[in-house]
Formats: C-alpha cells, sequence, structure tokens
C-alpha cells in the first residue's frame, strides 16, 4: 500500500469551541490509483491533505507513506521526505512571484543535494506547452498557464504522491481537462493521485471518488459505483 | 537554481523593500563613518596648528634672541680685556680703569688664530677735568676696529672717531651747549664735534669720545691701553666668559676678562621667560584643542549609537514586513521540501547582502561628508589621508553585522513558521 491514513483526527480551536476539522478517517490507496475526495465548503478536505502531505500533524491516528510515518521524523527529515515522495498543487498555485517560470520549476531542486535537472525542468515546461514562458514571471501568465506551471513544479522531482487541493477551482472547462489529464496520466503511470474538490465535473476524471463529511468519510457514494461500473 | 540566486530575485521584485533596507545601512554607516572621519580630520587639523604654533613659537624664540642680541650690540662691548693689575673692585665701584698694558697686546690678539673674539677695540679712558669748560668727564680714546688678519673684513661694529673730532655724551652736549659741527678745544687742542648721543641713562651720557692716538697724547699714556673691548664675541657654550678667558688667557697671559653689557643671566631669564610663555600658549592651544576633539567625540558617541540603533530597529521591521508580505512563499517553500534552516538563510543571507552594499555605499557617503566637513587643507591632499581601508573593512563587517542581527528574529519567526496555516488561508 502507497498510501495509508488510520483512523485520523484533527481539531481546532476556534474561539472559545473546537471545530472538528477531520473526525476519524481511515483510508488506503495503492499506486496507480487516482482518488477523488469531494466535500462541500469546511468539511475537513484541505486540512486531511496537510496531514497527508506531512505539513500538519495529526491529534491523532497514523500516515503511513511507502510504510514510514512522515511525523516520526525530525523536521528537517519529514523536509527532505516531503521533497522526494511528494508534489503539491493548490487552487491558488502559489508560485514564488518573482522567479521565473523555469526557476519555479526548479525550485525543488533547492531542498535537495541533488544536481538540479535543467533539462527535466524544460521537457516539463514544454510538455505543458508553456516553452516560450520560460523567462515570464507568474504575474505575466494566464490561470490556466499559472496551475500548469505549478504542475510542472509538483512533478519535477517525480513523487509518489501528488496531492491535489482544487486543482482546477479557478479555471475554465478547457485547462481544467489539461490538469486532469496530466493528474490521470501520473496516475496511469504508477503515481497516486489524491485531489480534494467539491467540483462534481472534476472528480469524473478519478478512479474513486470518496465523499466527505464534517470531517468524516461517507460510505461508498452512488458515483463510486457509478464510475466504477 | 540557488538560494543566492532566489534571494537576489527576490530584492529585484520588491525593490522598495530592499532600497528602505539600503537606505538604513547606508544611514548607519555613513553616520559612524563621518563621525570617524572628521575626529581624524579634527586629530590632524590639531597637528597641523600645533606645528604651526610651535613654528611660531620658535621663530619668535629667534626674533627675540636677534632683538636681544642688537640691543646687546647697541649697548657696546661684549668683552672688556684689563690690564694684569687692575683691581676689580675698584673698577666696578667707579667704573673707570686705573692700570694700562701695552698697546701691543691688541695686535697680538688681532694676528691671533682667536674666534671667540672678534671686533677688537683698544681704549683709554680716564676721568679728566675739561680744562676749558671747568667740566668733568670721561675721556675715551678709541680707535675704532683694529682688524684680524686671519679672517674675513667684518663690516666695523663701532664707528671711528677721526683724529680732530669728537663725539659727545648726552650730558655733556646738554650741560655745555655743545651740538654737532661746533669748534671746542680740549686741553689746548682744537676738536670738531661730530656726533652727540642721545641719552643711554648711564656712564656714556659723561663721556666724550676722541681717537684713541690723540687721547694717549693727552693723557700721556703713549703706546698704553686701559681696555681692549671685543664685541659679539661668539661662543659654543652657555659659559661665555669662561671660554673667552682661556681663549685670550692663553695670547694675553695675566690680563683680566669680565663680561659687559646686560648681564649673561638676565639675558637667559628673559630667553627662558619668552621660552616658557611661548611654551605655555603652545601648551593652553593643545589643551583647547583636546578639548574641542573630546567634545566632537562625546557628540559622536552619543549620536552614532542613537543613529546605528534607529537604522537596526528600521532595518529589524522592514525585515518583519518582509517576512509577513512573504508568508505564503515560505509555505510553500517549506511544502516542496526546504528546510527551516534554509528558509532562515533566505532571510540572514539577504540581510547581509544589504549590509555589504550598504556598507560599501555608506563608507563612500561618510568618508565624502568628512573630507567635505573636515576642512583640511588641499595641500595635505585631504581626499588621501582620510582615507582608511582599515575603516572600509569595518563596515564591511559591522553593517552586515548589524543588518542580519536586526533580521535575526524575523528571520527566525519565518523559519518557524508553520507552512499549513499558511496553505489553508490560500
Ligand atoms: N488553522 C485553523 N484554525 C481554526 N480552524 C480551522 C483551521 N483550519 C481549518 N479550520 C476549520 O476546520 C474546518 C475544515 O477546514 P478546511 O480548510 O479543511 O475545509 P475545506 O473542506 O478545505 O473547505 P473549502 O472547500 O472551503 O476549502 C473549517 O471549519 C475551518 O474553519
Ligand atoms: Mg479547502
Amino acid at each position: 500500500m502507497l498510501l495509508e491514513l488510520k483512523a485520523i483526527t484533527k481539531s481546532f480551536k476556534s474561539g472559545s469551541h473546537r471545530v472538528q476539522a477531520v473526525d476519524g478517517i481511515s483510508l488506503s490507496v495503492d499506486a496507480g490509483e487516482f482518488v477523488a475526495i469531494q466535500g462541500p465548503s469546511g468539511c475537513g478536505k484541505s486540512t486531511l491533505l496537510l496531514i497527508v502531505g506531512g505539513l500538519l500533524r495529526p491529534d491523532a491516528g497514523q500516515v503511513l507513506i511507502e510504510d514510514t510515518d512522515p511525523y516520526v521524523l525530525s523536521n528537517d527529515k519529514r523536509a527532505r521526505f516531503r521533497s522526494t515522495h511528494l508534489g503539491f498543487v493548490f487552487q491558488q498555485f502559489h508560485l514564488v512571484p518573482y522567479l521565473s517560470v523555469l526557476d519555479n520549476v526548479l525550485a525543488p531542486a533547492l531542498a535537495t543535494r541533488l544536481p538540479e535537472s535543467r533539462r527535466r525542468a524544460e521537457d516539463l515546461i514544454e510538455k505543458f506547452g508553456l516553452e516560450q514562458r520560460l523567462q515570464h514571471t507568474p504575474a505575466e501568465l494566464s490561470t490556466g498557464e499559472k496551475q500548469r506551471v505549478a504542475l510542472a513544479r509538483a512533478l519535477f522531482h517525480s513523487p509518489k504522491i501528488l496531492l491535489a487541493d482544487e486543482p482546477t477551482g479557478n479555471l475554465d472547462a478547457e485547462n481544467s481537462e489539461i490538469v486532469l489529464n496530466v493528474l490521470s496520466e501520473f496516475a496511469g503511470n504508477g503515481g497516486c493521485v489524491l485531489m480534494v474538490s467539491h467540483d462534481d465535473q472534476a472528480v469524473q476524471s478519478a478512479q474513486r471518488v470518496l465523499g466527505i463529511d464534517a470531517g468524516r468519510l461517507l460510505p461508498r457514494s452512488e458515483k463510486e459505483a457509478l464510475i466504477n461500473s | 537554481m540557488s538560494l543566492f540566486h532566489l534571494i537576489i530575485q527576490e530584492m529585484q521584485h520588491r525593490k522598495l523593500n530592499f532600497l528602505l533596507g539600503l537606505l538604513s545601512v547606508v544611514v548607519a554607516v555613513a553616520c559612524l563613518i563621518a563621525a570617524l572621519t572628521l575626529l581624524q580630520a579634527d586629530e590632524i587639523q590639531t597637528e597641523l596648528i600645533l606645528e604651526k604654533k610651535s613654528e611660531e613659537v620658535k621663530q619668535a624664540g629667534a626674533q627675540l634672541e636677534d632683538a636681544m642680541r642688537k640691543i646687546t650690540k647697541g649697548l657696546g662691548f661684549n668683552i672688556l680685556i684689563l690690564p694684569a693689575d687692575e683691581d676689580l673692585s675698584e673698577f666696578h665701584l667707579t667704573g673707570i680703569v686705573e692700570k694700562s698694558m701695552p698697546e701691543e697686546n691688541v695686535k697680538k690678539l688681532a694676528e691671533s688664530k682667536i674666534v671667540t673674539v672678534n671686533h677688537l677695540l683698544p681704549m683709554v679712558a680716564k676721568k679728566v677735568t675739561w680744562p676749558e669748560k671747568d667740566c668733568e668727564v670721561i675721556l675715551t680714546g678709541t680707535r675704532g676696529e683694529v682688524p684680524q688678519l686671519h679672517r674675513a673684513l667684518k663690516k666695523p661694529l663701532q664707528q671711528q672717531v677721526p683724529e680732530g673730532t669728537m663725539v659727545l655724551g648726552y650730558q655733556i652736549q646738554k650741560k655745555l651747549g655743545l651740538k654737532s659741527g661746533d669748534e671746542v678745544k680740549l686741553m689746548g687742542k682744537p676738536f670738531k664735534v661730530t656726533l652727540t648721543y642721545p641719552e643711554r641713562g648711564n656712564a656714556d651720557d659723561s663721556t666724550v669720545w676722541i681717537n684713541l692716538k690723540q687721547a694717549q697724547e693727552l693723557l700721556g699714556m703713549q703706546n698704553l691701553v686701559n681696555a681692549i673691548l671685543a664685541l659679539e664675541c661668539n661662543c659654543a657654550t652657555e659659559d661665555r666668559v669662561a671660554e673667552i678667558r682661556k681663549d685670550v688667557g692663553e695670547i694675553l697671559p695675566g690680563t683680566q676678562i669680565i663680561e659687559r653689557g646686560p648681564p649673561a643671566l638676565a639675558r637667559a631669564e628673559a630667553r627662558n621667560k619668552a621660552h616658557a610663555t611661548a611654551v605655555a600658549s603652545l601648551e593652553q592651544e593643545k589643551a583647547n584643542r583636546i578639548q574641542l576633539i573630546e567634545r566632537h567625540a562625546d557628540f559622536a558617541a552619543v549620536l552614532v549609537p542613537l543613529v546605528v540603533l534607529g537604522c537596526g530597529a528600521w532595518i529589524g521591521f522592514l525585515s518583519l514586513e518582509n517576512v509577513r508580505r512573504r508568508a505564503t512563499e515560505i509555505g510553500i517553500l517549506r511544502a516542496i521540501g526546504l528546510r527551516s534552516s534554509q528558509v532562515f538563510g533566505i532571510f540572514i543571507i539577504k540581510a547581509v547582502l544589504i549590509g555589504l552594499i550598504g556598507a560599501l555605499l555608506g563608507y563612500f557617503l561618510g568618508y565624502g561628508i568628512g573630507v567635505a566637513w573636515g576642512k583640511l587643507p588641499e595641500a595635505i591632499h585631504p581626499q588621501e589621508v582620510l582615507f582608511s581601508g582599515r575603516w572600509l573593512l569595518l563596515s564591511l563587517v559591522f553593517a552586515p553585522l548589524l543588518a542580519s542581527l536586526a533580521s535575526w528574529i524575523p528571520a527566525l519567526m519565518a523559519a518557524r513558521q508553520d507552512p499549513a496555516t499558511i496553505l489553508q488561508e490560500g
């Protein structure tokens, strides 16, 4: 099993009361799987992704990625672990505003001692049809182009798992399709994609769709059944 | 892509933040260097002033000595060579030489190789009554200078009194109502008054000068002299009388030598006093300058730390602002695997870079201010004397240190920032 979540819970203190953002989620995902988690706003989707991404320590439960619990690692080792195992794509893209497209894609190389592979970055950029934009800054790109750069960055170090938080949330249909195709392709090549979204359209690309509400996974949804059939 | 590249790109991207940070480093360094350079200029200025002053003091001393020499010369005779058997205490009481010696002595001295004695003037002098005028006078016979053979001829110091002429002291000419050009008789011989002296306030006022030879005849002292006067003796040692005594004693054994004119002691005292006054004024000037420098240093000691602290606080504030603004960026860099020490490094290296650039600019600004306000004379090349590689180096160490210290806490905050919260907000 590439990814295993065991009874993850996470609550936040919000003023005087606690908000149970994730409430006992267990989940297993295999290599080559594209899993979508769908739910309304505030149901705990982003929180779950951060926990899986080794960025937010759960209150209870365990995350295992290739049988390693990132939260038993030291901070620096966990950062290292992220750079070798995980790729992130966000709704807001989160590109570094002052770096060129090429440098943004190369940014993960800062985290490793491996020699940076400019060649690979250029290949990825070309693959996303941005070869004319190598030296442009994010401000000079369209939203669709920005998300493609973010995808190239996430894929640069050939992660095992791609975590995508509403990757199509800001995109038009055409660009959404490009992004979803990339995710499918990544899964098809043996990667594992965990995408959260509230968008019905987007989750259709996934092989497995899980519903989430108030921090809990819902029983197999009809949609999942539909797709699987 | 390296962290350094990322830092440079960020500085170019957020120019205002960079320039404001740079500005405060420049101000802090310029303030420090200007203060140091101005204090240095103060010190050089002081040296120049004191040098000039001590040169003036030296010159004034030389002038004083020269004046003293002239006064001494004006008074007449520096060294008096007296006959061996002259009773000096009697001489001091009366001012008149009783005994005599052969005029030959003058010749001996003049032909000798003596160097300590110049301008030899043989003379006779006796207190007599001027029979025609019934008036007591000191009758002095002088013939002017006897040339010294082994020396280049010197300009005579004392005018000759030619035969048949007469020079009168002030009291005599006043009492007898004589003036230049008058014809008079002295002991039956005719003389023409050629000169009358203004009042000198000593025995000269009661003296009548005539030619030596005539005086010797009138006084019955042929080939004899009472004294030999030596003017402008030049001796190497302070105890000049002893030196001359030794020299003259070898040529004219038994003669007595005394010093004439203002006593050596008084002269030395005057010189010492003048010197002391000059030294005191020099010391006063030095003290004034030191006080001025201390005042400037005190001022700098308050101003510089204030400016440095202010600039440090401003840099800290700018860093904090930079960290806040880059919160998402820090979050994403952490998410893609950067260690917190790398995030810390991003902010500290930026601070060090700003410090280095600011140090260079600030040094030259402060140095320029120092050169402009130091007001050193062009002749000593203030640009060169005030330039200090050591202070430039100091700036290059100090400014990055200040900037990174000021950015330390914001950089720590950035490094400790939880990447999750940031990404949740996005
Ligand atoms: N740092 C936090 N402090 C307090 N409450 C938080 C924090 N992060 C999330 N929450 C709360 O936890 C719950 C789940 O938040 P989360 O961001 O996971 O929702 P989401 O499903 O991603 O919503 P959306 O679709 O709007 O992005 C929400 O009620 C949110 O207000
Ligand atoms: Mg969300």
